[in-house]
């Protein structure tokens, strides 16, 4: 049923595909680069293991996961299947989440894994065990940082790019060799990956697939190589700006008090509960809320939730390839007057949209920057050439936002059955989607539809993937 | 401290009888449905190399779950019931200079006075060996009885044993063929080697799923419904605890709440602990994210809904402990998805005399550590994170009245860790111990992070105007 139905919306996805044009955006000069020198993004990561508490951060006195005598600690932090401490609603109990290996020899249980203090770790390492062997950082981090019977799948994709990038900086940063497991950095427990395979399912894939892209974000136009990539719980209303030019304060409207938001950790970057209410399209992050806060927008890729929250930024592939678009990129916050999910025909409706400048580039009046639209049905699609729009109102600098009003969207008289509003961006004569950017679509249904078509009829409209 | 106490017990008596209308109307006695074989379990899918269980999971299931009511406010009390006249002010409570009396460099854990309010329990880490030792340490003297020793691996739980016999402890059991961990024996001592079993493989699922136990009140609950029931107590355990068999089986009480279509989140935090009224008639039962109170008189049982957070999410309790006079529940509370980490702590405390619930959170970062009631069941002692300093927080010490959930700092510029930190308060009321107790701030912002040691400190307490 379900499968039905997203092949389905695949279908009408595929047949509103946008003609080609040229675009303007282009690679940058190099790739991650620092003065010219090609960076290999680092493989290892050497990290300083402490007991944690509730929140993450280092208890006070510290105490260390190994203390020299060969004691090894079974508290959280050093242990997913800590069996000890104050609190213990964090440990994993072994009969539910069976571990993948037995204990290491000569030790009751499964204690911290490494028999040193700090560890020198793998950044990837594999999904296999060669042995009583945690060579798989980004795996146990994005186990604990995010949580997929919580989060959005593209939200779990974006942790896992942010946590990546996160590594890169702090491994390649000259001040900051070692880090530790705690959330002065990232939250690092040994077995929290395997953790994810339940009794009740295995959560495990959803990290897994996160880990293959391994995509990360290289500041522009300046070194140093890789972008300071903070992230954080929840914020409402906006973030806050941070130490780096990648780290400037945006709007995040989806985030409400009155819809489960709060203030919670530093604010600089990824929202990680803002990722997935993006995501989801709904003011509540949890994909378990009975509550519901339906937003306008839901973004149908991760790359949107990521350089909505990090400005001039340029995402990279695991060869070092700069992914295009990379100047030119907008996001929609939010859209005012939505039509209803089922229009007349002949209606005319007039919609205000929060755009924001998600790209690397500047918006300046010479840039000639429009906020269009195409309505369209099967392979017939309106206002093509992006006659009628909206001009924007004022420059916009890198991850600034801003309202352009009165965009009218007129339905055809004549067509009948599911269509959709297809929102995007000109510049000059270019639509940004022609670049490999994403449109924001309103799936809307003229007249009449067949009513299994009518739960898709969303407001912000939901299109599958055609990638994460 | 007569004058002080007696509109307590005038309060007390009272509760007899208001507060067994706090678990609700009355209901009859829940018939528990037995629990059947547990149903096959899907074919896992999996891309990695895993033990994979052969038979359905090792833990109850929720075959027939019993949904029960919601804690329901009793009457309200008569005006004097809800204040007595002479209960000190926060402001009346003094702290003197904390006074360290013990330091190390390994961790140390305070269990809690014995009867005496001389002796002091510990539990100190041994730094070159994986062991635990618990020893009693006279504050007076500086003598130190070593009570018993431990494996550091088993679990961290120890309690004084009413009218100071000794100690109870976990120690780690025999591992037998298909134990994926050692089990963790529950061990009493009553001196030095005078070390006797109480409940074998206490943590093994056929036992841990069967009773609890309470350290506050130093009681072991069984659930005598539980599917194949409790295992019999040996003679040692019946004397040395305060045992309450009940004709309940509170996992059939869970009901979905995090997920639509089970009650297992997979943490430990889903195993119940129990928490015993003084008076023995009231015992919570706690398990994330449920609160369930069983009123002993009656045989009924309710919900106390914590409700919901301002982040959406359930609000979960753990740490809960009844005041001395019975009158409040305190805990700690959260609210989170399983797992993650979390986003604040806080003092809730609901007042079985008016079925209100009160949040307190006195931390200017929002997170409550740990708490402890004064003896006259007005206050509490709570230490939140006040500041951070290189990347750790540190803790100070505030005052919460029960009533009102006001709160007022103390002992302004020392700061405390948050490692196993405990506050406990002797029976009369004058003295706290901490730990660890840290120092002056002035003092600590000039070390290295790394440097801190544990040190137990001591607290004078005066109440003024009383």
């Amino acid at each position: 049923m379900c499968s039905k139905i997203v092949g389905t919306i695949m279908a009408i996805a595929a047949s509103f595909m946008l003609p080609c044009a040229v675009n303007g955006d282009s690679m940058p000069p190099t790739s991650a680069s620092a003065n010219g020198r090609l960076v290999t993004p680092p493989t290892q990561v050497s990290v300083s293991m402490y007991e944690l508490n509730n929140a993450g951060a280092k208890v006070v006195p510290l105490v260390q996961c190994t203390n020299g005598s060969g004691n090894r600690s079974t508290k959280w932090g050093c242990t997913a299947y800590c069996t000890t401490g104050d609190f213990q609603q964090h440990c994993t109990n072994p009969l539910i989440h069976p571990p993948p290996v037995p204990a290491p020899l000569g030790q009751p249980g499964h204690v911290y894994p490494f028999s040193t203090n700090q560890v020198t770790v793998n950044i990837d390492g594999s999904a296999a065990y060669n042995g009583y062997t945690y060579n798989r950082y980004l795996r146990d981090v994005v186990a604990q940082e995010t949580n997929p019977e919580a989060f959005h799948a593209k939200a779990v994709l974006a942790q896992a790019i942010a946590a990546r990038t996160y590594a890169y900086y702090q491994v390649s940063a000259a001040n900051e060799t070692v880090i530790d497991n705690s959330a002065s950095y990232q939250v690092y427990v040994p077995f929290r990956y395997d953790s994810r395979k339940r009794y009740y399912g295995d959560y495990r894939p959803p990290i897994e697939a996160a880990m293959q892209d391994r995509i990360y974000l290289v500041p522009y136009p300046n070194p140093p190589p890789y972008v300071f990539a903070e992230y954080f719980a929840d914020r409402p209303g906006s973030t806050l700006s941070g130490a780096t030019p990648n780290l400037i304060a945006v709007a995040d409207p989806i985030s409400q008090t009155g819809c489960g938001s709060s203030v919670s950790g530093h604010g600089h970057g990824l929202s990680q509960q803002g990722a997935s209410r993006w995501a989801r399209g709904d003011g509540y992050f949890n994909i378990n809320s009975s509550a519901s806060c339906p937003w306008s927008v839901s973004w149908q890729n991760t790359r949107q939730i990521l350089a909505h929250y990090y400005t001039n930024t340029v995402f990279y592939d695991a060869s070092g390839n700069a992914i295009s678009p990379t100047f030119w990129r907008w996001n929609a916050l939010e859209i005012r007057n939505l039509p209803p999910a089922v229009v007349q025909p002949g209606a005319v409706y007039t919609l205000d949209v929060q755009v924001q400048n998600t790209g690397a580039w500047s918006w300046t009046s010479q840039d000639d920057i429009r906020l269009s639209y195409q309505v369209c049905q099967g392979t017939s699609c309106t206002n093509t050439s992006g006659l009628y729009n909206v001009a924007m109102p004022q420059n916009l600098p890198p991850g600034n936002a801003a309202w352009f009003n009165g965009l009218s969207v007129p339905i055809p008289a004549n067509w009948r059955g599911p269509a959709a509003i297809r929102l995007d961006v000109r510049r000059g004569p270019d639509w940004l989607a022609a670049g490999g950017w994403y449109t924001q679509d309103i799936l809307i249904c003229v007249s009449s539809c067949n009513p299994r078509f009518l739960p898709t009829m969303r407001r912000g409209g939901i299109f599958p993937d055609s990638s994460s | 401290m007569n004058t002080r106490h007696g509109p307590v017990l005038l309060g007390g008596a009272l509760l007899l009888v208001v507060v067994l209308a706090g678990c609700g109307p009355a209901t009859p006695t829940p018939a528990q449905p037995t629990v059947g074989a547990p149903p096959p379990l899907p074919a896992l899918q999996s891309p990695l190399p895993s033990p994979t269980p052969a038979s359905g999971p090792p833990y109850p299931t929720i075959a027939s779950p019993i949904r029960l009511p919601l804690c329901t406010p009793p009457p309200p009390p008569p005006p004097e019931a809800l204040q007595p006249s002479e209960a000190p002010a926060l402001e009346d409570y003094v702290f003197g200079e904390p006074q360290v009396i013990l330091t190390d460099t390994a961790p140390i854990d305070i269990i809690g006075w014995m009867a005496d309010g001389r002796n002091l329990l510990l539990a100190r880490t041994l730094p070159d060996r994986p062991r635990r030792v618990i020893e009693a340490l006279d504050t007076q003297t500086g003598r130190i009885v070593r009570y018993a020793e431990t494996n550091l691996y088993a679990s961290d739980v120890a309690f004084p044993l009413d009218r100071g016999r000794g100690v109870a402890f976990y120690d780690l059991g025999e591992q037998q063929p298909g134990d994926i961990v050692p089990p963790n024996d529950l061990m009493a001592s009553h001196g030095p080697g005078q070390v006797q079993p109480l409940v074998q493989r206490f943590s093994s699922l056929s036992t841990a799923r069967t009773m609890a136990v309470d350290p506050h009140s130093a009681s072991l609950v069984r659930f005598e419904q539980a599917p194949g029931g409790p295992p019999a107590l040996p003679p040692q355990a019946q004397a040395d605890l305060r045992v309450l068999s009940l004709p309940v089986d509170p996992y059939l009480w869970k009901y979905p709440k995090y997920f639509p279509d089970r009650v297992e989140t997979g943490y430990t935090g889903d195993e119940f602990r129990t928490v015993v009224r003084p008076d023995g008639s009231l015992v919570a039962f706690i398990s994330d994210p449920y609160l369930f109170i069983y009123d002993t008189t009656t045989q009924t049982a309710c919900e106390l809904d914590l409700g919901v957070a301002e982040n959406g999410e359930y609000r979960s309790a753990w740490n809960v402990e009844w005041s001395p006079d019975g009158r409040y529940l305190a805990m700690l509370s959260t609210a989170r998805w399983p797992g993650n980490l979390l986003n604040f702590t806080d003092l809730t405390i609901y007042d079985t005399l008016t079925g209100v619930l009160k949040h307190a959170n006195p931390s200017p970062r929002e997170y409550v550590t740990t708490f402890s009631w004064a003896p006259d069941s007005q206050a509490l002692t709570v230490l939140g994170d006040s500041y951070m300093l290189d990347g750790v927080p540190l803790q100070s010490l505030y005052l919460v009245n029960a009533l009102t959930g006001d709160s007022v700092p103390q002992l302004g510029d020392q700061l405390f860790g948050t490692s196993g930190n405990h506050i406990s308060w002797t029976s009369d009321g004058r003295l706290v111990s901490m730990g660890p107790c840290l120092g002056r701030e002035d003092d600590i912002q000039e070390m290295a992070i790394e440097d801190l040691k544990w040190h137990i400190c001591l607290i004078p307490v005066d109440i003024q105007n009383h």
